[in-house]
């Protein structure tokens, strides 16, 4: 038989009998705390207190962790507690303090991949801490080289910018360790590390301001406490006392002493950063000293500061490419042997294999497969568009279709799937930018012998209205945008310049004049003109009206806007999938007021419903305020399911992220009151395994979007960008998504459920581009990115983009 | 006048191809009335064929020492520039002999070179060989570049160039290149892309991109090529050389470089993408790791294209190759992605080349009957462009991608197997004009580099503009030309804008 070619994954296999073997011996103490609510108060949700319970035991020399069972959380200690009492944040108040009741009875941990695995994967990455040492170095789960710095390899001229001068660039490895069905893997991912080598007390030294500095690098790395969002460096001091909990009176000084007793506090005269926690795992303290906070960049920021220094860094990156999977392996063989109770258990080095076919399967083939025991490549989808006024399936190949959104620009016989038949156009123009507006506004709506022009293109009439606007931050512009009427025009261009005087002003001039206008009804579309033109590159307003790309990109941007239907994943191709289901997407962000005032942080979800399984049309666009990151479902489960119309028997759920125990409870629960089918699907994005195809030796070389790959029966890598110029910051970095499926499907339907998945990566008609994550999530990220951009917590302008305006049927999406 | 002494370098593969080519005759050229004109053509099309060229000059007569010292100053300049990045070695070297003319005899007679002189050049090569009267390809190349430079020279030498610009910069502007709008390839298949623009520097040294539109009026004086400066992200910069009065900088007469030492040294390592590299990008063995990573393992893509009986395969930055395709006006490309490294994509083209070139035959039903890593003479473009603007040969490169499916290869130890591979055949046709067909027979006369082109744009296909006045511009041939023109300053012209000097 011939043997399938295969891809390479990231991960690596732990031996399940040796790691059997060595926990067989091993007996855990089962504890059961009592929080007085007094106690409980301090926390957000159940898993955080017992997170913290096990952090006061390892205070003491206990090492504990929190275990799911079917019953709820418990704790368990490997060795037997020193005390029954506990005190959270070293509270001196009995009122707060923890009963622990330890049973005498311990725990077989027997299920390494089962039940006990929580607590095999505490020993396996307490086996690979242990490994630690210098010049290796962790930080959380990325183990790095603190003795090679990627930066010292810039170009000289890089290295004189000044203000990333202490940045750093290790080169290590980040890692998990995974359960795929029935085998255990380590995940290897080699990354880079970026660390800042000075903290943010040292750049008040060198003269910076506490305004500047939050506006420079928003985001610290807290020791201990992972990164936070700064928001606001105090004249208090470490010394003096801070009423907010959990300090409750106490100085910082006083709590490091009993919960950071290796992190001394050496000099009281320190001032404070104020800093709001953008995860549920971060630290929880609120403040820290400026000494303890470290500007945390990322790719982005720095090509925010500087766009050569972004380049060289990644051209230096790019040149490692190759050596990607050899770097995993090596690592792998460096940690290969993990010690657990005096016990090796091995990992293997060499990375696991994934067959696959290499022959596209289109979804008519779904049915013919018994098992997916191998990857497959699946087909483009087709898609639905208007050609000569009909609906008609466009298969990519067939005439000189490529079955995407971009054949509206190139074929005069192809219209919107559903489109209005005007629509109405505010464009607000910076008055710098009145001929450069000019001469883009003529070519975007007329018709010449290069561009077909709008209305020719979409077959929808453009009725344009422009005014000149001198400052759009200003007082009069914002009572000419206070008196337009409320959803008076379907969209608003706003025309200002790439770049304002500060890095701020170009914030705010797209945040504020945007949130204003749509406080009013209306979605926003902003254009830029960028001066800095190279022998290569014209982004003026002149250089985009000559690009026809640009203005179909500009013209798609619009209707998107306005909530056209420009395609459909095709009908043909719809009746294969889940029949009479509905796919709602969501993700939860973690916004930080832009006025902080006693909430630290508000955790958001912003669930996109989209109607059928064609990804066209969405009915639903709310944001949901929760007690915590995982309370959709169980606070706003009825609000949601309501809206679900009769007719749907099945609710496919696009998480971006993992599904936890409780929400799937919820759902479960939710399926059965309203007597819908659920599928949930947990989607990942962050740290999944990149595949590598060893017939090349290159990272991003061999693949092909629509690759799907099992992992186990539930798990799936998919491949789903093409390849794209290498740039980690923007979409095109080749790197698959992790899916999960929670729910009880036949080989069939779980095809379909990938396959519907892989498609909605195609309809994002908001861009001529295919996305990383299907829309579904992609839609709620952007809703979640805008709303953490503006700060804002109570979107008012919402309640316009819930439902089309009166008389209308096109939905705004006001977020793409 | 001072002696003229060029010196060109090619690599093996080109060299091949240009032993395939037709080459013209330096004799016949310098008989020609317009000699500097018919010299410039023939090297216009010959460049192509060299990794580097340049030309020095020697004030008078050199006598046989200063010959040599002159010959050891270009050999050590075309390696130092061009291969000290890499490993390589240069196979063989021809020279021209040395003769000195015996006024008693009053004839020519060749004097052996000395052999010292031989020793060291034995250290660049031990292949070299000293021609007199014998015909050797290469050699006959760097011999038409001596003669143009020499014939420029005559006409207006270096320090004539400067001064006339320096009496009036304002009236200058350079031709960086002409840049055509570039799809990604994985979304393009055909359709128009916009108006291609002409990229020059004005003489305030901003960079201005002038989109072409019909009827837009060209006149323009090409007076010499400058270094281009230099481009670092989004900053351009002008060459090290500038002056308040001369905003170009450097005069680059005679070389093939496009920017000039001080300007190249900034990226001098992106002498790389114009040469045959050994080094795959990745094992950055010019230890700038910031540039291989950036430009050498990047991704790129193969293309074939078809000019008249040929076909051409080539290679591009994956993000700009369409773009790169419409730069040459083919009608129809094939298009295969992705490549990682330049190494991988260099060695790909020849192999590509070579596969094809064996089953040429089965191309012959469709009018091909050659396959090249390099375009035929603009000349001969032009005719193929002019008698068959509209040909499709979708059919042909449905042949040709039906046959490359079949190819699997090794290249620098990555497997590439092209069934594999994404693969595309595009269509250009509709983003270029054409001009009426009543100028076509003017539009196929010899037009070079170094007279003035005036008329209004009548048609455009890649990088050649058809003016009314019956003149083809090859703005590719113009690229670093500061030429004498005026345009009305803004970057979009009007339909009817004008380009003038």
């Amino acid at each position: 038989m011939e043997q399938k070619p295969y891809l390479h994954a990231e991960l690596f296999r732990v031996d399940l009998e040796e790691l059997r073997n060595a926990i067989s011996g091993f007996h855990a103490f089962v504890c059961s705390p009592y929080f007085p609510i007094k106690a409980e108060q301090l926390f957000s949700s159940d898993w955080l207190k017992f997170r913290h319970l096990a952090r006061l035991l390892e205070l003491e020399g206990t090492p504990a962790i929190p275990q799911w069972t079917e019953t709820g959380i418990r704790l368990l200690a490997f060795s037997k507690p020193r005390s029954d009492r506990y005190y959270p944040y070293g509270l001196p108040d009995e009122e707060t303090s923890i009963y622990l009741d330890v049973s005498e009875k311990t725990a077989d941990l027997n299920a390494p991949i089962g039940k006990d695995y929580a607590v095999t994967r505490d020993l396996l990455s307490r086996a690979v801490r242990e490994k630690v040492h210098p010049p290796l170095c962790l930080d959380g789960w990325t183990i790095y080289d603190s003795s090679s710095n990627l930066t010292s390899l810039l170009s000289e001229q890089n290295q004189r910018v000044e203000i990333l001068r202490p940045l750093q660039v290790h080169r290590g490895f980040s890692y998990q360790f995974r359960v795929f069905g029935d085998s255990l893997l380590m995940e290897i991912l080699p990354s880079s590390r970026l660390s800042y080598e000075k903290s943010y007390s040292d750049l008040i030294s060198d003269g910076w301001t506490p305004d500047k500095l939050i506006q420079q690098f928003p985001y610290a790395k807290i020791r201990g406490n992972g990164t936070q969002r700064v928001v606001a460096i105090t004249t208090q001091k470490v010394s003096q006392a801070i009423s907010d909990p959990p300090y409750l009176g106490r100085s910082f000084t006083d709590l490091v002493k009993v919960m950071y007793p290796n992190y001394p506090v050496e000099n009281q005269d320190i001032h404070l950063v104020r800093t709001a926690s953008i995860s549920r795992f971060s630290g929880d303290l609120g403040y820290c000293p400026s000494t303890w906070a470290y500007p945390s960049l990322n790719y982005l920021s720095i090509l925010n500061i500087d766009e050569n220094y972004f380049s060289g860094l990644m051209g230096i990156l790019r040149s490692y490419g190759r050596e990607r999977l050899t770097e995993a392996q090596n690592w792998a063989a460096r940690f290969s042997e993990l010690k657990i109770l005096d016990r090796v258990v091995h990992v293997d080095p060499v990375p696991i294999k994934i067959p696959y076919e290499q022959t596209p399967i289109e979804p008519v083939q779904f049915g013919k497969h018994e098992s997916i025991d191998f990857g497959h490549i699946f087909a483009p989808p087709s898609i639905t568009m208007k050609r000569y006024g009909v609906p008609t399936d466009i298969v990519q190949g067939v005439g000189t279709y490529e079955a995407t959104v971009n054949d509206l620009l190139w074929h005069n016989e192809l219209k919107p799937l559903d489109a209005p038949s005007k629509i109405s156009v505010i464009a607000y123009v910076d008055s710098s930018l009145q001929s450069g507006w000019q001469v883009l506004k003529e070519a975007l709506t007329k018709e010449s012998k290069t561009y077909r022009g709008f209305e020719q293109i979409f077959g929808v009439k453009l009725e344009l209205q422009e005014q000149i606007v001198s400052d759009f931050l200003g007082e009069e512009f914002a009572q000419r945008v206070s008196a337009l009427p409320e959803q008076g025009y379907d969209c608003a261009v706003v025309i200002v310049p790439r770049h304002m005087r500060t890095p701020l002003e170009s914030k705010l001039v797209y945040t504020r004049p945007k949130t204003m206008i749509m406080e009013r009804g209306i979605p926003v579309q902003v254009l830029t003109n960028d001066p800095r033109t190279t022998f290569s590159r014209n982004a003026t307003l002149e250089g985009k009206s000559k690009n026809n790309f640009t203005l179909f990109g500009i013209s798609i941007n619009i209707l998107a806007k306005v909530g056209t239907i420009l395609t459909a994943i095709s009908e043909s191709e719809a009746s294969e999938l889940i029949p009479d289901s509905l796919t709602i997407g969501y993700d939860v962000a973690r916004i930080v007021p832009r006025d902080l005032e006693g909430v630290k942080t508000v955790p958001l979800s912003a669930p996109v419903v989209i109607f059928d399984n064609r990804g066209a049309y969405i009915s639903h666009q709310e944001v949901y305020h929760l007690r915590n990151e995982v309370a959709l479902f169980e606070q706003h489960g009825d609000k949601v399911f309501k809206k679900i119309p009769s007719g749907v028997r099945t609710l496919i759920l696009h998480k971006n992220g993992y599904f936890t125990r409780e929400e799937l409870s919820s759902i479960g629960e939710l399926s059965k009151q309203y007597g819908i089918r659920t599928i949930p699907v947990s989607i990942r994005s962050s740290y999944v395994p990149r595949v590598v195809n060893p017939r090349h030796t290159g990272s991003d070389v061999g693949l092909k979007a629509g690759t799907v790959l099992p992992l186990s029966t539930r798990d799936y890598l998919m491949v789903t960008t093409p390849f794209r110029k290498w740039d980690i910051s923007k979409l095109g970095y080749p790197n698959p998504i992790l899916i999960t499926l929670h729910a009880s499907l036949d080989t069939s339907e779980t095809m379909r459920v990938l396959y519907h998945i892989h498609a909605l990566t195609k309809m994002q008609t908001g861009s001529q581009r295919a996305t990383r994550l299907p829309v579904s999530i992609h839609f709620a990220n952007m809703i979640a990115r805008f709303l953490n951009r503006v700060g804002d917590p109570n979107p008012t302008y919402l309640r316009f983009f819930i439902q089309a305006k009166a008389g209308d049927k096109y939905l705004p999406r006001w977020f793409v | 006048m001072p002696t003229t002494i060029a010196g060109v370098i090619c690599h093996e593969d080109d060299f091949v191809e240009l032993e395939k080519r037709d080459l013209p005759d330096k004799d016949a050229l310098i008989r020609h009335k317009d000699s500097l004109a018919s010299l410039q053509t023939a090297f216009d099309d010959l460049a192509q064929y060299l990794t580097f060229h340049l030309v020095i000059r020697a004030e008078g007569r050199p006598g046989l020492r200063e010959m040599e010292d002159e010959y050891r100053k270009i050999l050590n300049i075309l390696r130092s520039s061009h291969l000290s990045v890499i490993t390589g070695h240069i196979k063989s070297i021809t020279l021209r002999a040395f003769s000195s003319y015996d006024k008693s005899s009053r004839k020519w007679h060749s004097v052996e070179f000395e052999g010292g002189f031989l020793e060291r050049l034995s250290k660049f090569s031990t292949n070299y060989r000293v021609l007199d009267a014998d015909y050797e390809r290469l050699l006959e190349v760097a011999k038409i570049l001596a003669s143009l430079e020499y014939q420029r020279l005559r006409s207006f030498g270096e320090p004539y160039v400067t001064s006339i610009i320096e009496k009036n910069p304002e009236e200058f502007f350079q031709i960086i290149r002409m840049r055509w709008a570039s799809p990604p390839v994985d979304e393009y298949s055909g359709g128009a892309v916009g108006s291609p623009a002409i990229v020059v520097r004005d003489s305030s040294t901003r960079i201005r991109h002038l989109y072409l539109t019909l009827l837009t009026k060209i006149s323009i004086m090409p007076i010499a090529k400058f270094c281009t400066g230099s481009q670092s992200g989004y900053e351009v910069l002008a060459c090290k050389y500038i002056k308040p009065k001369n905003p170009f900088g450097l005069p680059l007469i005679g070389s093939s470089a496009e920017q000039c030492h001080r300007c190249r040294k900034l990226f001098e390592y992106s002498i790389c993408l114009y040469q045959k590299p050994l080094c795959n990008g990745f094992q950055a063995r010019c230890g700038n790791r910031e540039f291989a990573g950036n430009v050498c393992c990047g991704l790129f893509a193969l293309y074939v294209t078809r000019f008249g009986h040929d076909l051409k395969v080539g290679t591009a930055v994956l993000s700009n190759v369409i773009g790169r395709v419409f730069e040459q006006g083919p009608g129809f490309a094939y298009v295969t992605y992705p490549i990682e490294g330049i190494l991988t994509a260099n060695l790909l083209e020849k192999t590509v080349k070579d596969y094809l070139a064996q089953r040429i035959h089965r191309y012959s039903s469709f009018g091909i009957a050659n396959a090249y890593r390099r375009s035929p003479q603009t000349i001969a473009r032009t005719r193929d462009f002019l008698e068959n603007w509209y040909r499709d040969d979708g059919r042909l490169f449905e042949l040709v991608a039906s046959d490359l499916s079949n190819l699997r290869t090794s290249v620098d130890g990555v497997q590439i197997d092209f069934a594999q591979a994404e693969n595309r055949i595009c269509s250009f046709l509709d983003s270029y004009v054409r001009p009426p067909k009543e100028l076509g027979n003017q539009y196929l006369s010899p037009t070079h580099s170094s007279r003035r082109l005036e008329g209004p744009v009548l048609g455009y296909r890649g990088s050649l503009l058809f003016l009314g006045s019956g003149i083809v511009v090859d703005i590719k041939k113009l690229h670093g030309f500061v030429v004498r023109g005026k345009y009305d300053g803004a970057e979009t012209l009007p339909s009817r804008g004008v380009i003038q000097g």
